[in-house]
């Protein structure tokens, strides 16, 4: 379904307040391609009658699958080795070691069908043996957030198909972590244990969410304009614990967006570590 | 949950199979529509159908209008799974009672995700 100068310019304000997505012209191409099979299950002919069905949507629901629509993301495990491997080097030996002495909490913050969060929880698996500190697994949480409610209960399952399983998972991890049971892979109660999800919009208080000592935030502010950025790094900042890290996607930064953050460069993953209070 | 997969192609109905064992679903398969009603006969109903457009013998137009007015299965949700050159058939199929629609190639996870909202599973989260 094309989409018209006008057009373009509603979609854009509604997408806009209801997620924050901020579309520069030029994105058109990101609401055709996203919007288009809604519009056309909702029987409009054109975006301009999508867009009235949308902001008339009584319940909300339309409004739901049109935000889940602009926010899905690619998703596979152990996305960025650089991020992985400084994850893996430095940040899982430190949340182990403070987890021997009491709760220790990591946020995924996009966590779509999961990937990410049971990553993270197979790593911590691989370096609390690697490390003899396995009885500090039990005081780490990990949680994982999503807009989508249809994602949550795919991640949830712990079960993946053979072609998703192949996505960033070596042989090896798979063959530890998962068992097969027909065509699914089915991920192991311990490590699918250490990871909560719960339904949650960004642009909601994070103050529910509590305290956390590391937050995974990748590829999720970049379709955001730069003052909601602002405003969700500010209130990032107030839910990670001093001295505690940020990791982004590869491609982003906090440049201009935040002084709460100290940047730190390892090997080539830049880490943005929660500055102590002022 | 019983899921009827309709397409001509094996390799989609193999692929459509894969995903939909990751949410523990049923699956009944028919190469055409002709053999969907069949199997829609054979089995009583199902909870959910994801219909191919163009087929032989009876395409996925000439399913669901078949579908729909019978008081059997005219509630069943039905997902269409078709390219995007099809879009015109699409947007007919839609005006004709389908509930939603999914373009190839997919992923599992937009499957899946289609799915699990067609089935109303994430209705507690």
């Amino acid at each position: 379904m094309k989409l018209s100068g006008n057009e373009f310019e509603l979609l854009k304000t509604f997408v806009e307040k209801q997620c924050g997505i901020h579309l520069d012209p030029g994105k058109e191409y990101l609401i055709e391609t996203r919007l288009t099979d809604l519009a056309i299950e909702q029987g409009c002919k054109n975006f301009y009658e999508f867009h009235q069905l949308a902001q008339a949507d009584p319940g909300g629901k339309l409004r739901g699958r049109i935000v889940d629509a602009m926010t899905t993301n690619e998703t596979y495990f152990f996305r960025d080795d650089n991020l992985w491997n400084y994850l893996r080097e430095v940040a899982a030996p430190d949340l182990l070691r403070k987890a021997s002495t009491g709760p220790v909490r990591i946020w995924s913050a996009a966590a779509s069908t999961g990937q990410e969060a049971y990553s993270f929880s197979m790593l911590l698996d691989e370096v609390a043996r690697a490390q003899g500190l396995t009885s500090a697994l039990r005081n780490i949480e990990i949680v994982g957030t999503d807009i989508s409610s249809a994602a949550l209960f795919l991640a949830l399952s712990g079960r993946y198909d053979s072609l998703a399983i192949r996505r960033g998972l070596s042989d090896e991890r798979r063959n530890r972590y998962f068992k097969e049971n027909g065509s699914v892979w089915v991920l192991n109660d311990d490590v699918k244990a250490r990871a909560k999800f719960k339904r949650f919009n960004l642009m909601d208080s994070l103050s529910s969410l509590g305290s956390f000592d590391l937050v995974l935030c990748r590829y999720v502010a970049i379709y955001f304009q730069e003052d909601f950025k602002r405003g969700l790094f500010q209130r990032i900042a107030g839910v990670l614990k001093p001295g505690c890290p940020l990791l982004l996607g590869a491609t982003e930064t906090l440049r201009g967006l935040s002084d709460e953050f100290e940047i730190q460069i390892h090997k080539n993953c830049t880490v943005f570590v929660r500055r102590n209070a002022r | 949950m019983r899921i009827l997969s309709i397409d001509d192609s094996n390799s989609i109905r193999h692929a459509v199979r894969k995903m939909l064992e990751v949410i523990g679903a049923d699956l009944y398969e028919a190469g055409d529509g002709m053999a969907g009603l069949q199997e829609l006969e054979r089995i009583g109903a199902v909870d959910l159908i994801l219909l191919d457009m163009e087929m032989p013998r009876l395409d996925g137009l000439g399913f669901l209008t078949a579908v729909k007015k019978d008081p059997r299965w005219k509630d069943i949700p039905v997902i269409i799974v078709s390219s995007i050159q099809q879009r015109e058939q699409m947007i007919k199929a839609i005006q004709e009672g389908a509930k939603q629609y999914l373009t190839k190639p997919f992923t599992s996870e937009q499957l899946l995700t289609k799915v699990v909202e067609a089935l109303g599973l994430d209705g507690d989260l």
